[in-house]
């Protein structure tokens, strides 16, 4: 639990100021015999004795999922009480209690690293109105284009692809008629115990090949791409993967920016049953 | 050409919110500013769809058969919120007609619209297509689209599932986009992005706006520093995970929904009722809003619940008084997500399956 709360206050002031704004609350509530900050101080204690503290967050993590616990922080009202609290002393109508709310308010932006927006590699300025990558559309656009034109393309089967981790985020948001070869598991699991070929073998070799661009044994890649009827490989061009993919019979059939498209066969690989799209 | 339209149905979308949520606020006897009334709208229409969406997609229907039927019960609905609206046009009217604005008010609300249309612009530029749930969300509703079906291909990958995943399932938002896309052509890409996006910083302001006026006692000049500190607290709060991040970066998923959104409007409604437990307006748009949650993001299963259930036990800790109309209410008002969660856990255990 500990640990969570570290990650959502991350380097910022803001938690600080929230508690801090929550004591505020209930002084001045306390002297004007109001008790909207008894209520708010009481379900603040309320929500440690429930939520978090260890054992909630054991016996949550063990129902569900411990990995997605700080979302009970969105159940504080953060950013409303801090602002709450610097409006209050804005119209106070006081000057040391004006300079004073300026003062927490500088304090509170400029803590940590919040100035991140300031940035410019930051800003996803979008290069087309899907704010997709460039190569996305192009590779996505010649792949069924050249599914359709080559045997294998009918309508009863879609093509299946193996992309690097980062056009594979995105290719199916543009063509939901393209299927992923590597699945993420496939990926999370390459990520965490590297190329031991434990699990997820077959696919392991297909990362290896179009994430990293690695010429490691073909026979087994193309052992891999026929067990898993791959009609496609889409890897990056300066991997400079033509020579090697030739000897297997892979051949390239376009070029974007960055990508170079591959065609794994002409004919269809019945070999098992294919539950995609249009089956 | 296709943003363009998308911006036309962010309008419409607002549009049938805006009337969808007075025609509430008219039957239940009522008269909010009129950014709550958006809010109240966004639910009564996700609470309307849930019941619709969730009737098909655990019968596995086409997606086209939920755009029919839902927009003739859409249609049927503004019909019927439009003839309420008619008749009450004249008390409105006479409700409205009295406030003035002074300069001052008037140029702290220009300030403060301008914050918000710079937020709306951060969060279009700063929109992060954040690795695999960026996949899968908007595969899911792409993949819809393309087989016009509803969960029954997986999101990311694109192959058939043996059962629907109920995780995602029992949540009909992106549903919402996926008929969209399939009636007029757009991307539901482009339809996410930006149409959901921007109502999302909309709707998140809409409900600081109308927490600020309650707690200022309708003070526009107060209520419009609030609404534009709490954007510049947001721009600058660079933490991973926080609600504020999800506003700015994925404010494309029904989590930045969960996160601005559905508990800070809960939130807002709880402090309503810590103020007056008996006014049976707030227990409805309690209701409403906890009803709807799950509709908006799953996310919101068990957060709803658990801040109707702490909010509520302050209130009785406080007032060291037993309040049982106020527990059953309170109650009742965990009731859908309570029901939810039970499916949700049978179907985790592995006893409720719906094969594909």
């Amino acid at each position: 639990m500990a640990g969570v709360l570290r990650q959502y206050q991350g380097d910022s002031l803001y938690l600080a100021a929230f508690a801090v704004c929550l004591v505020l609350l209930y002084w001045k509530e306390k002297k004007q015999g109001g008790s909207t900050g008894k209520k708010a101080l009481a379900a603040a204690a309320l929500s440690v004795v429930f939520v978090f503290n260890e054992a909630a967050y054991q016996i949550v993590g063990k129902i569900t999922n411990a990995a997605t616990y700080y979302r009970f922080f969105w159940m504080l009202p953060v950013l409303f009480l801090i602002a709450y609290e610097l409006t209050e002393a804005f119209f106070d109508g006081r000057r040391n209690r004006l300079v004073l709310g300026a003062l927490a308010f500088a304090v509170c932006l400029g803590f940590g690293a919040n100035l991140f927006f300031l940035n410019r590699a930051n800003f996803n300025l979008p290069k087309n109105m899907y704010g997709l990558d460039q190569n996305v559309m192009p590779i996505a656009d010649a792949m069924l284009k050249d599914w359709q034109e080559t045997d294998g393309g009918s309508q009863q089967e879609l093509p299946r692809a193996a992309f690097d981790i980062y056009l594979e985020y995105q290719m199916r948001t543009y063509e939901p008629r393209i299927l992923w070869a590597i699945s993420r598991n496939a990926y999370l699991y390459q990520a965490k115990h590297g190329y031991d070929f434990k699990k997820y073998v077959h696919q392991q070799h297909m990362i290896a090949a179009v994430n990293e661009g690695l010429k490691m044994n073909q026979q087994a890649l193309r052992r891999s791409l026929d067990k898993n009827g791959v009609d496609y490989l889409v890897i990056r061009t300066e991997f400079d993967m033509d020579s090697y993919l030739s000897q297997i019979s892979i051949m390239p059939v376009t070029q974007s920016e960055d990508y170079t498209l591959y065609r794994v066969k002409t004919a269809k690989n019945n070999d098992g049953e294919r539950k995609d799209l249009g089956g | 050409m296709q943003v363009v339209f998308s911006i036309g149905i962010l309008v419409l979308s607002i549009c049938i919110y805006s009337l969808l949520g007075r025609a509430f606020c008219v039957k239940c006897r009522f008269c909010p500013t009129v950014p709550e009334r958006l809010c109240i709208g966004f639910f009564l229409y996700f609470a309307a769809f849930q019941i619709v969406a969730e009737a098909l997609i655990l019968t596995k229907q086409k997606l086209h058969v939920l755009g029919a039927v839902w927009m003739a019960v859409l249609a049927a609905g503004l019909a019927a919120a439009l003839v309420i609206v008619k008749k009450d046009k004249g008390q409105t009217r006479a409700e409205t007609g009295g406030r003035t604005m002074s300069n001052g008010a008037r140029l702290l609300a220009a300030l403060m619209a301008a914050a918000v249309f710079c937020e709306c612009a951060t969060a279009v530029l700063m929109q992060r297509n954040i690795g695999w749930d960026f996949a899968y969300y908007i595969g899911n509703m792409t993949t819809s689209v393309a087989t016009d079906t509803m969960y029954v291909y997986d999101g990311s990958s694109g192959l058939m599932r043996g059962h629907l995943e109920l995780r995602y399932a029992l949540s009909s938002f992106y549903m919402n986009t996926a008929w969209i896309s399939q009636i007029t052509g757009i991307s539901a890409l482009v339809l996410q992005k930006y149409v959901a996006g921007i109502l999302c910083v909309l709707l998140t302001n809409a409900v600081v706006y109308s927490f600020a006026m309650e707690v200022f006692h309708q003070d526009l000049k107060k209520t419009a520093v609030l609404v534009t500190i709490t954007i510049v607290l947001t721009i600058f709060w660079d933490v991973y995970d926080t609600a504020a991040q999800f506003l700015l970066l994925r404010n494309y998923e029904a989590k930045a929904y969960c996160a601005n959104v559905v508990l800070p409007m809960t939130g807002y409604l709880l402090y309503r009722l810590w103020k007056n437990s008996r006014a049976i307006q707030n227990w409805a748009e309690l209701f409403l809003v906890a009803f709807a949650s799950v509709a908006v993001s799953m996310s919101s299963l068990v957060l709803v619940p658990a801040l109707i259930g702490i909010m509520l036990l302050a209130q009785l800790f406080v007032e060291r008084q037993w309040d049982g109309a106020l527990v059953l209410k309170g109650i009742v008002c965990m009731m859908p997500n309570v029901c939810y969660l039970v499916v949700y856990l049978a179907f985790t255990r592995g006893w409720l399956v719906v094969e594909v």
